[in-house]
């Protein structure tokens, strides 16, 4: 029996293919601009984002007590806190990836320029497994060369000082001891990381050779860790204050160090919920009306049907069935399509060089990848559900009170 | 007659009138209401931005915004002050002298920029003295008095009365240095400025750093802000070939671009919006001429022509847009001119723009009959347009099959 | 304030003169460097600074042990008068009699912002020591002059890739030194003129910097050398914070 009404559903539907085509293809196209939209969105967001995770924050960083308001080469953290167990990455742990940083502020001189310079002492290979590097590299080498005394520097700065691979620059500094000490580099490779203000000022080095230009002995400024689900991030932090609560250590998150960007987060979020609804409720006023339209004009026919028997539940969930497969029809034109723009963009980004100004100021690159959330499609697809299925109960309640049977008797 | 049967058929088909209707002055509402809020809350913001500090209008040394320097200077500072002071369509004018120095106190020692200003007329042009939070704004008789930025101060571990001491370097590279007493301390909202800079009486500065008829800037306000650009102009024409004068779209396009960016990705979200909107309008006008099939057949067979049935539907079409577009406009008005006069307050995202540095606690919208009238033609457009698909459609039936029809 | 710490190295640099007439590149640079580390020296000097919109005198004296020691008291304009200086290890501080105020001048604010972001800091805080930091060769000599080529090491800190230093035979002492950059861009020039009788030894009294580069015209340092001694007798404690204060009266 429900495959009768299955294939009447599916014959109501075509009798009146015009109209039935026109919902479909409403649905299918405010899906469509919605998914473009929050992916957009959310990349734009989610670039912000992680732009600040990789290179600074990391989910999670741990710092001397006091050195983050104070920066000193006095308020560093041992190295025998990097052998402890929690703090390894790999797969059987939560954290993905660790960098350990030695920071200080220096300048950086050539014959032309000379510019204030953020020193990262870092193991490269750590860093560019954890800020990602080998896909922020825009010329030269993720190498320190063999000598160590490479010198690896933000897009920024090399263009201020005018500078390319291969260039001696100078670094000066002052060590630990106060002493004002330079330093002779070559420029082994640049790097893009996204965010403008960092690239100006942004100088990695070799760890230890760093070190013994500050003239510290061992020790670092900072320990980013980016975790395997960034949501466990309360956890590991609970976990790591508990364990190492006897060190006179900072833990913080992400969003500690920088509230503005979980704001933003929540905000993108909330707006992308508001607009699914808008635009469902919306949708669903325009199945609501063929759906009254197609039932009304059938009245003779269901009075037909209930003359027969079928119970009126029957005809109730029938009518269910058209606008739910409307609704279905909608969400696949437009979640295929949908889907297949995500992708591209995803893969090769939206260049929006000509607002490279305006999306500069906003911490912004000028190519912004699309994220894709199977959050989308199932917010999409039980919007429609629930916007079709509402739209029902006010034509059946119309048929009810129709009578059928009666319209029957009528000519 | 085509009046009465349209107003008729409007009133025979309720549903489809009233849904259209409503769509229609929901959309047009939101459309107008959208906008002014888009272009309240950047103008506000680029205003907060350039009022803090920056100005309208700067007249630097040619070269000077890249290339600070000492010889990037105004040199005649009296015959800018004479040419501006010719201009009725100059309101405010004033100067200022920016340079780096080493700021030492009892703690820390640390590099930022002075500047030596007039600060009465400093206090027409920018908000350093609204926003001052402890002490007193600086007067044209202080001497060695300086008014710093709250993180500056912080940094320093200095506090109203605490002194404080200055070494840098004049225009002529002679040595400058004095001791300051902390006199006020401001906070305008924007981290790198008030972490940063410092401000001292120009006249106290004048000796200390051989600025006699010199100059880094001249800050202009403009009598009419919308014609900062023309002023700019004019100005331009009567300085000397070293100097320039730029207006504050050239100086803050970033920012300007930044909320060009930010109004395209508003307006692209509405659009989608507004996609569904006029698919469901679309949806029920075929509906509704659909079901007046066979009334259309039977007038099209007493002679009615194809033009007379178009017109017919045409104008219900219109009445329809139009009695959801106008009070649709009214109600986006209404909005609009309400948080125009009482702004929304952003407290809750504050660190967003703190951020950006942005220094905004309310955002308004912006009320413009030029904006709303547009918008709602945009809007009758669009509803037209959405409405006219299915009326080609159905002119075209033949009229004996739709006077047979079911 | 550049020029002045660019002078400083320039003063120890010279301290000494070469009494030898090696020929080796290598001998001639260590020679004259040789005389560089312990030696002591006072020099009373003027520096004249050149801008398009005219000059500004200064006058100073000078007191240095080896190279990483030296003292300097400003005196005249009477502006000025009293601010002293002092370089020791890798240090720079300063004394302002106005602010009564000793201040240790940070690397980075220094050589950045306070100074002007677009020189090099090569000449101010961190010597360069010409046989260390270079290899050396002979271009060509003639009568009067050798003319060395000086190639930066890749480690040594220095921002110069080369310099071309014409040393005069008679003197040992040099005339002219052209300083390039990595890309051979040619950035400044220093000459040497007025060789006398100065403390003891044969001295330039006159050095003339001027930049090179495309849009500096009309810029130019010179330095007067009014007076010299060497190898005199320093107290160890001038080269201290607390003589900073005291002998700036």
């Amino acid at each position: 029996m429900y495959k009768m009404i299955h294939h009447m559903a599916w014959n109501n539907l075509g009798r009146r293919y015009g109209r039935s085509l026109l919902v479909i293809l409403m649905i299918g196209a405010s899906l469509w601009g919605l998914l473009f939209m929050e992916g957009i969105y959310d990349g734009m967001t989610e670039q912000i984002i992680s732009n600040t995770i990789q290179s600074d924050s990391g989910d999670l960083s741990l710092f001397a007590r006091g050195s983050r308001l104070e920066p000193s080469l006095k308020l560093l953290l041992p190295d025998t806190l990097l052998e402890r167990e929690s703090l390894h990455p790999g797969p059987g742990s939560l954290i993905k990836s660790r960098s350990a940083r030695l920071s200080h502020t220096g300048l950086l001189a050539t014959a032309h320029a000379a510019r204030q310079v953020k020193i990262q002492g870092v193991v490269l290979k750590q860093e560019i497994h954890h800020a990602e590097l080998s896909g922020k590299l825009i010329s030269g080498t993720l190498d320190f060369g063999r000598t160590r005394t490479g010198a690896i520097l933000g897009q920024g700065l090399a263009e201020h000082l005018r500078v390319t691979v291969g260039h001696k620059v100078i670094l000066t500094a002052q060590d630990q001891q106060q002493n004002i000490n330079s330093l002779a580099l070559r420029v082994t490779g640049i790097v893009r990381s996204g965010n403008q203000q960092i690239d100006e000022q942004l100088l990695y080095l070799d760890l230890g050779h760093c070190r013994e230009f500050l003239g510290v002995a061992q020790g670092f400024s900072q320990l980013s860790l980016i975790l395997h689900e960034q949501a466990d991030v309360h956890l590991i932090q609970n976990q790591l204050s508990l364990e190492l609560k006897d060190q006179s250590l900072d833990i913080l998150r992400w969003d500690q160090l920088s509230p503005a960007l979980l704001q933003s987060r929540q905000v993108m979020e909330t707006f992308n919920l508001i607009c699914n609804l808008l635009v469902f409720c919306v949708a669903g006023l325009g199945v609501w009306g063929v759906v009254t339209v197609s039932v009304l004009e059938r009245l003779r026919e269901f009075g037909v049907m209930l003359a027969l028997g079928t119970s009126f539940l029957q005809i109730q969930v029938q009518v269910l069935l058209e606008s739910i497969l409307l609704g279905l029809g909608g969400f696949v034109l437009g979640a295929g399509p949908g889907a297949a723009t995500l992708i591209w963009l995803a893969h090769h980004g939206l260049d929006l060089q000509i607002f490279q100004e305006g999306l500069q100021a906003f911490g912004l690159d000028t190519i912004i990848y699309a994220v894709i959330r199977t959050g989308y499609f199932t917010t999409a697809f039980i919007a429609i559900f629930l916007a079709c299925a509402s739209s029902v109960i006010l034509p059946l309640h119309r048929l009810k009170q129709a009578r059928p049977i009666t319209i029957l008797n009528q000519p | 007659m085509f009046i009465d049967l349209a107003w008729k058929n409007i009133f025979h088909q309720p549903r489809r009138s009233l849904v259209t209707v409503l769509l229609l002055l929901t959309a047009t509402a939101i459309l107008i209401f959208a906008g002014a809020f888009m272009e309240g809350s950047h103008q506000q913001m680029i205003r907060s931005a350039v009022e803090i500090y920056p100005g309208y209008l700067q007249i630097t040394g040619v070269g000077y915004q890249d290339e600070p320097g000492v010889d990037r200077l105004i040199f005649d500072l009296a015959a800018v002050n004479h040419v501006l002071e010719e201009m009725a369509d100059v309101a405010v004018f004033s100067s200022r002298y920016e340079s780096f120095v080493l700021l030492a106190s009892d703690h820390q020692a640390l590099g930022a920029l002075l500047v030596g200003i007039e600060p009465a007329r400093e206090a027409q042009l920018s908000r350093l003295q609204q926003s001052l939070i402890r002490g007193q704004y600086l007067s044209d008789d202080d001497q060695n008095q300086i008014y710093l930025g709250r993180e500056l101060a912080e940094k320093l571990k200095v506090d109203v009365g605490s002194s404080l001491a200055f070494v840098g370097s004049g225009v002529d590279a002679s040595f400058a240095a004095d001791r300051l007493q902390v006199k006020g301390i401001f906070q305008t909202g924007l981290f790198g400025f008030d972490s940063s800079s410092c401000f001292v009486n120009r006249a106290y500065l004048e000796p200390l750093m051989a600025l006699a008829n010199t100059a880094s800037h001249v800050i202009v306000l403009p009598r009419h802000l919308e014609k900062t650009r023309e002023l700019t102009a004019l100005i331009s024409r009567h300085l000397p070939p070293d100097l320039e004068a730029q207006s504050w779209q050239q100086t803050m396009a970033g920012l300007v671009e930044a909320m060009a960016v930010d109004s395209i990705f508003g307006y692209l979200t509405l659009g989608v919006l507004f996609l569904v909107i006029l698919f469901v309008i679309t949806i029920y006008t075929l509906l509704a001429i659909m079901a007046r099939t066979r009334e259309i057949g039977i007038l099209r067979a007493i002679g009615s022509s194809q033009g007379q049935i178009f017109t017919l539907l045409f104008l219900e079409g219109i009445i329809l847009t139009l009695t959801g577009v106008l009070p649709g406009g009214l109600l986006g008005g209404a909005f609009a001119w309400y948080f125009q006069e009482n702004p929304i307050s952003m407290n809750a995202w504050d660190e967003q723009f703190k951020q950006y540095n942005l220094a905004v606690s309310a955002l308004p919208a912006l009320f413009s009959w030029a904006q709303i009238l547009r918008d709602m033609v945009i809007m009758t457009l669009m509803a037209l347009t959405a409405m006219l698909i299915p009326l080609f459609r159905v002119t075209r039936l033949r009229p004996t099959e739709a006077m047979r029809h079911v | 304030m550049r020029y002045l710490l660019f002078l400083c190295l320039f003063i120890l640099f010279l301290a000494n003169t070469v009494q030898g007439q090696a020929t080796e590149p290598e001998a001639l640079l260590r020679q004259m460097e040789e005389r560089l580390y312990g030696d002591t020296a006072m020099i009373r000097l003027a520096m004249v600074v050149g801008t398009r919109r005219g000059e500004r005198r200064m006058e100073m004296d000078s007191y240095s042990s080896g190279r990483d020691r030296n003292f300097i008291k400003i005196t005249y304009p009477a502006k000025d008068r009293g601010i002293t200086f002092l370089k020791i290890e890798n240090g720079l501080w300063q004394y302002v009699p106005r602010i009564e105020k000793i201040i240790k001048i940070p690397a980075a604010m220094m050589l950045q912002s306070w100074m002007g972001s677009d020189f090099s800091n090569d000449d101010l805080i961190r010597e360069s020591l010409l046989s260390r930091d270079y290899h050396s060769r002979l271009i060509t000599e003639d009568e009067t002059t050798w003319t060395l080529e000086l190639t930066a090491h890749p480690e040594a800190p220095v921002v110069w890739g080369r310099l071309v230093l014409i040393l005069a035979r008679e003197y040992l002492l040099p005339l002219k030194v052209d300083y390039y950059d990595e890309n051979n861009q040619l950035i400044r020039t220093l000459e040497y003129s007025g060789f006398s009788q100065m403390g003891g030894r044969i001295y330039p009294s006159r050095w003339l910097m001027t930049p090179r580069e495309a849009g500096q015209e009309g810029r130019w340092t010179r330095i007067d050398v009014l007076a010299a001694a060497f190898d005199i007798e320093i107290p160890a404690d001038l080269f201290s914070k607390q003589a900073l204060q005291r002998l700036s009266r």
